[in-house]
């Protein structure tokens, strides 16, 4: 084949005279309300990395923007919120095992919550320290609302751990990576 | 030689512009939001590594066609490559993280309306208006770098689509590993319930429809008065939010609640279209008549040169029609090669160049559209030299007519 014609030459891009900061000062000042808004409005919530201490064997450092609340009447259990989002995290004490852990929470917590409750698949993995865990993603409705959640049981030696994170359908996806830290970084017993 | 700066390569403008400032910010969110949404999405291969790995193949394969079905839709003058995957990257890197860094306006749903309300409404109440404004900046952003290449609505609908379909790949990654359970069967359940049931209607038809109303507001200056066209951005940006509150809201839904048995999966995407295909249906028509629009800016913008030196008759006929066009292509390739196909292909896209160049100078006989012709008319005769290739560009014609009538 012959050799193709060559295109015609391209020239420099041409400065513009408008003034080219003022929009883009305008897209900054969008994002800053957005950004900022969120932060005030989270602005109740426990400052990050600081480590937070549940029934005296489960050691939790959440993200920031997560308020912490020690229901009434329940010293071995702690509730982090962030929006629709929760966690409940509950320091079980003595040894336990991961089945009996989870067969447990499913009977005396997740059922009675929810007028229908589904489990998913069981899958075990371990916490960063090392300490085995099993996990399962449940969908409930309690009324006329499907709930997500994703239960994580973690089995020390001398004590045990639940991490339930739950959130109406849609809003868990966007928490998973502050709740995957958070359960992940956890210490037990 | 003076710099001729209605060439098409001058026309064409790239991602990559140091001189304006939008670029550097741009940069900066979206260099932001990788370091972010790779941590991010990291950690949750934690989960599941196989259901991670299987996720991203599930996105890919779906997101991959439909990035090259959006690009294509702009029938004539197709956007710079760099910029279309720049818009992708915005949704997928840096309005993403900025959308979990936003999370904090659920705490304030929920502390004005109290818990409860914030349960039900909350997903319809924050995600849809921050959301979209957070993917709708990009294609603001992609104006901003590069203002020459959004000047119709269509081009404002591809930018938006790709913003968006950046945005809900990295979102079907989080929904599977996190609400599906991350194994390799809740990410099929999540593929299934979000892609196959639900894909045509999420977060790329919302961030089209705003792209549409930035195309439209920033190219019809010298037809329609500011306050109209900012009155049909702001309709179309606001038909955006309200179409994923809806999609987002506990209402309409018909649909079974998980586990799905075979009849429920039937039901899933009947009850997921009652809620997104009215939104379709709007952004079909729109993207109808901004194509047929560009048909028409092709028509008025090629008929002093129909006949001349650029482009023939027959050639134009060919070029308006993507059946045609297609057609050629494929008879050419038969005939006489690919490589007589690729240079037909690029004779048609000089053509659509031609049209662009002379809608741009001010008269004419502007030089850049004598030097855009001359282009048009060597290639054509480069594509001549190929034996076959004559004979086949005969054949299209002969069969045009035929299909003609």
């Amino acid at each position: 084949m012959s050799e193709l014609p060559a295109a015609p030459p391209s020239p420099p891009a041409t400065p513009r005279r408008e003034w080219r900061w003022l929009p883009v000062l305008a897209v900054l000042a969008v994002i800053a309300l957005i950004e900022g808004g969120g932060t005030l409005a989270g602005a109740s919530a426990t400052p990050a990395g600081q480590p937070l201490l549940v029934g005296g064997a489960v050691r939790i450092g959440p993200p920031s923007g997560w308020t912490a609340a020690e229901p009434p009447g329940a010293p071995q259990e702690l509730v982090l919120t962030r929006g629709t989002v929760t966690l409940r995290v509950i320091a079980v004490p003595g040894p336990i095992g991961l089945d009996e852990l989870a067969t447990k929470y499913l009977a005396e917590v997740l059922h009675p919550r929810f007028d229908a409750v589904t489990i998913g698949q069981p899958s075990v993995g371990s916490l960063a320290s090392g300490v085995p865990t099993l996990r399962f993603g449940y969908v409930g409705v309690a009324d006329g609302v499907l709930i997500e959640g994703v239960a994580t049981f973690a089995a020390a030696p001398t004590e045990g751990a639940v991490f339930d994170a739950s959130a109406p359908k849609g809003d868990l996806a966007w928490a998973a990576p502050d709740l995957e830290s958070t359960i992940r970084g956890a210490e037990v017993g | 030689m003076t710099p001729d700066r209605f060439s098409p390569q001058a026309l064409q403008r790239s991602l990559f512009q140091p001189r304006e400032p939008a670029f550097w910010v741009y940069l900066v969110f979206v260099t932001y939001g990788a370091f972010r949404m790779i941590g991010a999405l990291v950690q949750l291969s934690e989960i599941s590594r196989s259901g991670w790995a299987l996720s991203w193949i599930l996105v890919i394969v779906y997101a991959l066609p439909l990035c090259v079905l959006i690009y294509r839709l702009d029938l004539y003058e197709r956007e710079p490559i760099s910029l279309a995957i720049g818009a992708f990257l915005w949704g997928a890197l840096a309005a993403t993280a900025l959308a979990l860094d936003a999370a904090g306006w659920d705490q304030l749903v929920a502390r004005v309306l109290g818990q409860d309300v914030a349960t039900r409404w909350g997903p319809a109440l924050t995600a849809p208006l921050i959301e979209e404004v957070l993917t709708g900046l990009g294609v603001v952003m992609i104006y901003l770098i590069a203002r020459d290449e959004v000047d119709d609505v269509m081009d404002g609908f591809v930018y938006g689509a790709l913003c968006g379909l950046g945005f809900a790949v990295v979102e079907d990654v989080l929904y599977f590993m996190a609400s599906f359970g991350g194994s390799p069967a809740g990410v099929f359940e999540g593929f299934y319930v979000r892609v196959v049931s639900s894909g045509l209607y999420g977060h790329v038809l919302y961030t089209g429809l705003t792209g549409m109303g930035i195309g439209y507001l920033v190219s019809r200056r010298e037809e329609v008065p500011l306050a109209r066209r900012v009155t049909v951005a702001a309709g179309l940006f606001l038909a955006a939010v309200l179409g994923h509150a809806i999609w987002n809201a506990p209402v309409l839904d018909i649909a079974p609640t998980p586990p799905y048995g075979v009849a429920d999966r039937l039901i899933l995407p009947i009850d997921l279209a009652i809620k997104g295909l009215p939104l379709l249906l709007v952004v079909v028509l729109g993207v109808s008549l901004a194509r047929e629009r560009e048909r028409r800016w092709l028509d008025r913008s090629l008929a002093l040169e129909i006949g001349g030196e650029g482009i023939s008759a027959e050639e134009f006929v060919i070029l308006r029609s993507p059946k045609l066009r297609r057609r050629a292509l494929a008879d050419m390739r038969r005939r006489a090669g690919r490589p007589a196909a690729g240079l037909l292909r690029r004779l048609q896209r000089e053509q659509v160049n031609l049209a662009m160049v002379v809608s741009r100078v001010p008269t004419p006989d502007d030089p850049a559209v004598a030097r855009q012709r001359g282009y048009c008319r060597s290639l054509r005769d480069a594509l001549a030299a190929i034996p076959g290739a004559s004979s086949a560009a005969a054949d299209a014609t002969v069969e045009r007519r035929s299909v003609d009538g």
